[in-house]
C-alpha cells in the first residue's frame, strides 16, 4: 500500500515534535515536580539529552539498513524465529501505545473540559480520526502535521508569553541545592516521554533522504525539549513547585489564569485544539506503525483490510485497559521501564548485535 | 461523428446524395451549383443559418475565379471522405464538392450571433480589466493573445465528444509550463469517451484527479487577465467552445481565496483583503458550530456578562441551539437560492421579505433567538465574500457537518472535524500537485504569496508548486 511513499525532513520533524510534546506538556510540570521540585527544568534537559541518544539509536539502525523498518531489521538481524517473535512483540507494543494514547485523549476531556459526554464517544472520535488518517496514507497526515506543528508551537508560546507578567522567577531559587544527581531519579519517565519518538523506526525508510535528516531529527527533539522546558518553568514560576505537583493537568490551570483586556478569560478552547490535534497525530502515527508492522510481519498484501478490525481492537483495548486516570498516571510513573524497554533498550541491543555482525562496516564501505 | 470511410464520387449528384444521407436529410442543408475558372462544375454545401452572410456571398461570387487549389478564406482543408465533409458542415464550414478528380474542400464561413465581450458577472471587479470571455472559442483565444502577445504562447486544438465534436483549446507557455503536466493533461483528454461535451464542468469532471470530491480540483474563470496570470505561473488553460468559462490547472486550495483584483490594489490593501477572505471562509464554516458547541456544552468559557445576555435572549426559545441553528442555516440557503433564481428586481424583494420580515417575526414569535439570527446572518455574509466557485458551496455544506459534530461532541467534535477535513484535503492532488500546498507541504516563501499579496517586485520566482520549467520571472540582479 505504501510503496513509493515519501515524506520530507520537515514532515518527520513535525511528526516527532507533535507526538512527543502533546501529552508530556500536560503532565510534565506536575509529574516532574514530584521528583525534582523546583529543579524540574534540569530533569527536562537531561530527558532531552536522553531523547537525542534514543534518536541516534534509530538513526544508526536506519543508516545500516536504509530500506528497512524496525520490524524488517529484527527479522534480518535475528533471523525469522527470534526476530519474528521480537517483531510480533513490537507490533503489540505499537498497538498498546495507540490504546494508551487514545485513553489519555479521552481522559483529558472528561476531566478538564466536559464530563457530560461519555468516555466511549471520545474514544470513538479518537480512533475514527486515526483510522481515517491511516486510510488516507502517511503522506496525507504528514502534511497535516506541518500545519498542526505551527498551531501547537504558536499556541504554547502564546500561552507562556501572555502569562509573563504573572511569573515569580524567585520560585526557581535556590538552584540544584541537593546536587546534580538527586533530581535525576525521575529521568526514566522523562526519557519515556521523549522516547515516544520511537515510531520513527517504522518511518525513517520513507523519509526523502538528505544529509540534513539527522539535523532535522535532533532539531525536533530540541524543539520538544524547549517547549517542555517552557511548560515546566512557567508552571513552577506561576504556582511554585509544591502546588504544581498537586494538579492533574497543571497546563490547564496555567491557562485558566489568563485574562486579556480584563474581560476575556478561559482560553481552554485553545488547549482543546492543541490536544485534539496532537493526539490525532500521535494516534495516527502509532496506528500506522502498527498496521505497517503487521503487514511486514505477516507479509500482508492488502493491509488496508486490517485497518478497521485493528482500530476496533484498539478501541476495546483502550476502554478496558485501566479503570481511571490515577491508574494511568501510576502506570506511566512506576512501570516506565516497560516503555523504555521497547523505546530504547531492545533497539539498542539489536543495534549492538548488528554492529557485532559487522553490518555497520558494510554500510560505511557502501557509503 | 461518422467514422466510416465513404469516398466521393465522380458524379456530383451521387456525392450530394451521400452527404444528404450523412446529414440525415436535414432541411437546413443547402447545395448551390457553381463553376470554377476551368469550367468544372462544383457544388457548394453549407448549413443555413450557421454561416456568415458576407463570407458566403463572397465565396459564391468568387467561386468562378478559383483555380483548383487556391482558396481565399484560411482554415482550408482538403477532405478525403464524406464523413469528414459532414463533420465540417455541422461545424459551420462550407464544403466545396469537386468531380474531377472527385474530392471536397472545407472553407470556414461560420457566423453565429454571439454576445460581445462584456464584464463577467461572476467575477466583477471594482478596479482592473473588465473584459470577460464569451461563448466563442476564437474570440476567447484572441482575447488571451491580446493580453499576452507572446510567441511562446502555445495553442493546441482538439475535438472532444463522439457526437458533439466540441472544439477545445489547450493553452500553455513554451519554456514555462512543465511538459510533463501538459502531457498528463493530453493523456487524460484522450480518455474522455463521452458523446457530448457541453461546457467546461464536464471536462473538469473527466480530467480531475479525484472525481468523488466536492472540492474543486481545477479552477474556472471568465477573465482573460486571470488566464494570462495563470499561464505565466506555469499553469495550463483549457478552453471549450460554447462556454465563457476557462479551466485552469493545476489548482490548490488556498487559491480559492484569491481574486484577480488583489493585484489591482496596493499590496497592503490586497493582502488585507486576501486575509479577510480567508478569515471569512473560516467564520463561514465554523461560526455556527462554535456557537452550538459553546451554548450546548461549554457555557463556562463565555464571559459571565455575555453569557447572561445570551441566556436572556435564548430563554423564550423552546428548541436546543442545534435545532435553531440548522433551521436558520437552512432558511438562509433557501433565501439565497431563491435570490439567485429570481429575476433581479424580485430577488431584492425576496431578501427583504426573507431577512427582515421572516427573521424579525421568527424572533418575536420566540422560535429562534436574536443571537442565532446574528450568527446565521454573519455566517451567510462571510460566505458571500468568497469568489462564487465550487469552494464556496463546499464551505457552505461543511458548516452543516461541523455544526452537527459540535452538537454531539462540543469543541472536541469541531476540532476533530477540522482535523479530518485537513487530512482529506491533504490527501487530494490536482495534476500531482498537493492540494494544500504551499501550506502543507510547507513552503514559507510561497505561502506569503498565497495568503497575502506580495509587492510585484518581490515576485522574482514563479511558484515551484506548479513545477514551471523556468523558475524565474525575471533576474533579480539588475534593479
Amino acid at each position: 500500500m505504501e510503496r513509493q511513499v515519501t515524506i520530507s525532513n520537515f514532515q518527520l520533524m513535525s511528526l516527532i515534535v507533535i507526538s512527543t510534546i502533546g501529552a508530556s506538556s500536560l503532565y510534565a510540570p506536575a509529574a516532574l515536580a514530584r521528583y525534582a521540585e523546583r529543579n524540574s527544568w534540569y530533569l527536562v534537559i537531561a530527558g532531552g539529552l536522553a531523547g537525542i541518544l534514543n534518536m541516534f539509536v534509530f538513526l544508526a539502525l536506519n543508516r545500516m539498513y536504509p530500506d528497512k523498518n524496525l520490524i524488517r531489521i529484527f527479522k534480518h538481524v535475528l533471523g525469522p524465529w527470534l526476530g519474528g517473535l521480537l517483531a510480533f512483540a513490537f507490533v503489540c507494543y505499537f498497538m498498546d501505545i495507540t490504546a494508551w494514547v487514545l485513553r489519555e485523549f479521552a481522559h483529558f476531556f472528561i476531566i478538564a473540559l466536559n464530563p457530560i459526554i461519555p468516555q466511549s464517544w471520545y474514544l470513538a472520535v479518537g480512533v475514527i480520526m486515526g483510522a481515517y488518517a491511516v486510510s488516507r496514507g502517511l503522506e496525507a497526515f504528514s502534511r497535516v502535521s506541518e500545519i498542526v506543528l505551527f498551531v501547537i508551537v504558536f499556541a504554547f508560546l502564546g500561552i507562556y508569553i501572555v502569562l509573563i507578567s504573572q511569573y515569580h522567577p524567585e520560585y526557581l531559587l535556590p538552584v540544584l541545592e541537593n546536587g546534580w544527581l538527586e533530581p535525576l531519579s525521575g529521568i526514566v519517565p522523562v526519557a519515556t516521554w521523549l522516547g515516544d519518538l520511537m515510531f520513527i523506526s517504522m518511518m525513517l525508510n520513507h523519509v526523502r533522504r538528505t544529509k540534513k535528516t539527522a539535523a532535522f531529527a535532533v532539531g525536533a527533539v530540541t524543539i520538544t525539549t524547549v517547549l517542555l522546558l517552557l511548560s515546566v518553568l512557567s508552571c513552577t514560576m506561576m504556582f511554585g513547585a509544591k502546588t504544581a505537583a498537586t494538579f492533574t493537568y497543571p497546563s490547564v490551570s496555567l491557562i485558566q489564569n489568563i485574562r486579556l483586556f480584563r474581560y476575556i478569560e478561559r482560553f481552554d478552547a485553545a488547549l482543546v485544539a492543541v490536544w485534539v490535534m496532537s493526539s490525532f497525530i500521535k494516534i495516527s502515527v502509532y496506528l500506522w506503525a502498527t498496521l505497517q508492522g503487521l503487514a511486514d510481519l505477516m507479509k500482508l498484501e492488502k493491509p488496508r483490510l486490517f485497518l478497521v478490525p485493528l482500530s476496533a481492537g484498539i478501541y476495546v483495548c483502550a476502554k478496558f485497559k485501566i479503570w481511571g486516570l490515577i491508574e494511568l498516571g501510576t502506570f506511566y510513573e512506576k512501570q516506565a521501564w516497560f516503555f523504555y524497554l521497547f523505546q530504547f533498550v531492545i533497539p539498542a541491543l539489536v543495534l549492538s548485535i548488528a554492529w557485532l555482525r559487522g553490518d555497520g562496516q558494510k554500510a560505511e564501505v557502501g557509503a | 461523428m461518422n467514422r466510416g470511410q465513404t469516398e466521393f464520387k465522380e458524379d456530383l449528384r451521387a456525392s450530394v446524395g451521400i452527404l444528404k444521407e450523412l446529414m440525415q436529410h436535414s432541411d437546413d442543408l443547402v447545395f448551390i451549383d457553381r463553376e470554377l475558372a476551368s469550367g468544372e462544375p462544383i457544388k457548394i454545401a453549407y448549413v443555413h443559418g450557421l454561416t456568415d452572410d458576407r463570407k458566403l456571398e463572397y465565396l459564391l461570387a468568387k467561386a468562378k475565379e478559383f483555380g483548383d487549389a487556391d482558396f481565399p478564406f484560411g482554415s482550408d482543408d482538403r477532405l478525403s471522405t464524406a464523413e469528414q465533409a459532414a463533420d465540417c458542415l455541422a461545424a459551420g464550414q462550407a464544403v466545396l464538392l469537386f468531380s474531377d478528380p472527385p474530392g471536397a474542400a472545407a472553407i470556414d464561413v461560420l457566423g453565429v450571433q454571439l454576445r460581445g465581450v462584456e464584464e463577467p458577472s461572476s467575477e466583477s471587479t471594482v478596479k482592473g480589466p473588465r473584459s470577460g470571455f464569451t461563448e466563442s472559442l476564437t474570440n476567447n483565444l484572441a482575447l488571451v493573445r491580446y493580453f499576452c502577445p507572446s510567441p511562446q504562447l502555445k495553442v493546441q486544438h482538439r475535438k472532444i465528444g463522439r457526437l458533439s465534436r466540441t472544439n477545445i483549446a489547450v493553452l500553455s507557455v513554451a519554456g514555462v509550463t512543465n511538459p510533463r503536466i501538459l502531457e498528463e493533461l493530453h493523456l487524460r483528454l484522450d480518455e474522455i469517451t463521452t458523446d457530448l461535451l457541453l461546457g467546461s464542468t464536464t471536462i473538469e469532471e473527466w480530467i480531475a484527479d479525484n472525481r468523488g470530491t466536492m472540492f474543486p480540483l481545477l479552477e474556472s474563470t471568465e477573465r482573460p487577465d486571470r488566464v494570462v496570470g495563470a499561464l505565466m505561473d506555469g499553469r495550463i488553460a483549457v478552453m471549450v467552445q460554447g462556454t465563457p468559462f476557462v479551466v485552469l490547472l493545476p489548482f490548490v486550495f488556498l487559491q480559492a481565496f484569491q481574486v484577480g483584483e488583489d493585484y489591482s490594489w496596493n499590496y497592503y490593501i490586497g493582502s488585507m483583503l486576501r486575509l479577510l477572505r480567508i478569515f471569512c471562509g473560516l467564520i463561514g464554516m465554523l461560526l455556527p458550530a462554535f456557537y452550538v458547541a459553546t451554548i450546548t456544552f461549554h457555557h463556562e468559557l463565555v464571559p459571565t456578562a455575555l453569557l447572561q445576555s445570551i441566556a436572556a435572549a435564548k430563554e423564550p426559545v423552546p428548541f436546543p441551539a442545534v435545532v435553531e441553528s440548522f433551521a436558520m442555516m437552512f432558511a438562509f440557503e433557501i433565501m439565497r437560492e431563491a435570490g439567485v433564481r429570481m429575476p433581479k428586481q424580485i430577488g431584492q424583494a425576496v431578501s427583504i421579505v426573507g431577512a427582515l420580515i421572516l427573521g424579525q417575526a421568527a424572533v418575536e414569535a420566540g422560535i429562534v433567538s436574536p443571537i442565532m439570527v446574528i450568527v446565521a446572518a454573519l455566517t451567510g455574509i462571510c460566505t458571500f465574500t468568497l469568489p462564487p466557485t465550487a469552494m464556496n458551496y463546499a464551505i457552505r455544506l461543511l458548516q452543516f457537518g461541523m455544526t452537527f459534530l459540535a452538537s454531539i461532541l462540543g469543541y472536541v467534535g469541531v476540532v476533530a472535524g477540522i482535523v479530518v477535513l485537513l487530512t482529506y484535503l491533504a490527501s487530494l492532488r490536482s495534476f500531482g500537485v498537493p492540494y494544500l500546498g504551499p501550506a502543507a507541504p510547507f513552503n514559507a516563501l510561497e505561502l506569503t504569496d498565497v495568503v497575502i499579496r506580495r509587492p510585484a517586485t518581490w515576485n522574482v520566482k514563479r511558484p515551484t508548486l506548479f513545477r514551471a520549467v523556468n523558475p524565474y520571472r525575471f533576474r533579480g540582479g539588475d534593479k
